[in-house]
């Protein structure tokens, strides 16, 4: 894929898939390094897609960094609340209310909090869900509906 | 949700960081896993139940053909725009994991650092298959066959069409004259599948408008 092209795709989807990798792995750097590899391995594709999926495209690509990183084994997949570096990364202009929904969520086993903010935050719809990570129908509704029993009980044991 | 994920953003000086390296970098190419020997069929194949429709294709490509891993860590991706098919090949991250390897007198199938002993389920006109069922609904299906010394291996993947047609993407590095790999394919049921593409490299592209012909069974996008 030309330079250009792989700038504009950048400039329009970053945030999003920044946002999409800090749900899944839960750490700023490797946020980042993984936009950053999804970018970087766009430019070495060959692909012409329409409009209208790349959104779903680069989610995908960004879902295998995400397993990737996580099969390795020096990585833990749970992430360290208490870390400086996740709460400097993460915490600029939250509320608390946003803090306490944060938390929550990134204490949710790796497996729900994709789905989940793939559901919630970007509105794809079960089958796009199940396109981007690779698993079933039935797997995403199952996930995204424990995920979300186990996030609402723990934000009202918190309030 | 959506305003605590809203507040999130990469650094600005990161962003500057990678958008200097996506502007400065020249476009590489992946390495050409598959070399093409002489006398060797290292090939990727689209094969497609008959009959074939373009909608059928344009749908698996879109759903299912995006960034698609294989269990040896090959990377499809099918793109359809307009009348242009395109799939490219690369490797994941680790590069091809080839699903056979030939050590001391035998021949082993691996997948994911696993080995099993097959060589007594292998020979110039037998072989040894191995079948995934993937949680999306696709399946892989990986051949061995041949000899110790002679020995070949084929991936095949089966996506789910519409109305029990099948797309199939199949790869590897197997001798097409091969006994084993002729009676694999036959017993796969892909022997009367039609070849849409045949590549020898990373990429191939098909033009529906030319593919299509009058004696083919056809839809159109309504």
């Amino acid at each position: 894929m030309r330079n250009e092209e792989v700038v504009r795709l950048f400039k329009q989807f970053a945030d999003d898939l920044y946002r999409f990798a800090i749900s899944y792995v839960g750490t700023k750097h490797d946020a980042e390094d993984i936009v950053q590899e999804v970018f970087l391995k766009l430019l070495s594709k060959h692909v012409l897609f329409e409009k209208k999926i790349e959104k779903a495209y680069l989610m995908t690509m960004t879902a295998n960094q995400c397993k990737d990183l996580l099969k390795s084994s020096a990585r833990k997949t749970n992430v360290d609340l208490d870390s400086s570096e996740w709460q400097l990364a993460c915490y600029d202009g939250f509320s608390e209310r946003n803090k306490d929904v944060f938390d929550e969520l990134m204490r949710l086993e790796d497996t729900y909090r994709a789905p989940i903010f793939l559901f919630y935050y970007e509105g794809f719809s079960y089958k796009e869900i199940s396109r981007i990570l690779k698993i079933s129908e039935s797997a995403v509704a199952m996930r995204i509906k424990r995920g979300k029993e186990q996030l609402r009980f723990r934000l009202e044991e918190e309030t | 949700m959506k305003d605590t994920f809203d507040k999130i953003v990469m650094d600005e000086e990161k962003k500057e960081e990678i958008l200097r390296e996506l502007q400065e970098t020249k476009p590489v190419k992946h390495r050409r896993w598959v070399p093409v020997v002489a006398g060797l069929a290292a090939a990727a194949l689209i094969l497609t139940a008959v009959p074939y429709t373009r909608k059928a294709i344009v749908r698996a490509a879109e759903e299912i053909l995006s960034a698609f891993r294989t269990p040896t860590h090959l990377e499809y991706t099918v793109t359809v725009e307009s009348d242009l098919v395109t799939i490219e090949v690369v490797d994941a991250d680790g590069g091809l994991e080839e699903p056979v390897l030939a050590e001391n007198g035998r021949l082993f199938f691996v997948l994911d650092g696993e080995r099993t002993d097959v060589t007594d389920k292998c020979s110039a006109t037998e072989y040894y298959r191995h079948e995934i069922k993937n949680d999306d609904g696709t399946r892989n299906v990986i051949f061995i066959g041949g000899t110790v010394n002679d020995f070949g291996w084929w991936e095949t993947t089966f996506v789910d069409g519409e109305n029990g047609q099948e797309i199939v993407l199949s790869i590897g590095k197997a001798n097409f004259q091969s006994e084993w790999i002729k009676k694999a394919f036959a017993e796969e049921g892909l022997e009367n599948a039609v070849i849409l593409l045949n590549i020898d490299g990373q990429k191939a592209s098909l033009d529906f408008s030319l593919a299509i012909g009058e004696d083919q069974n056809t839809e159109t996008e309504g």
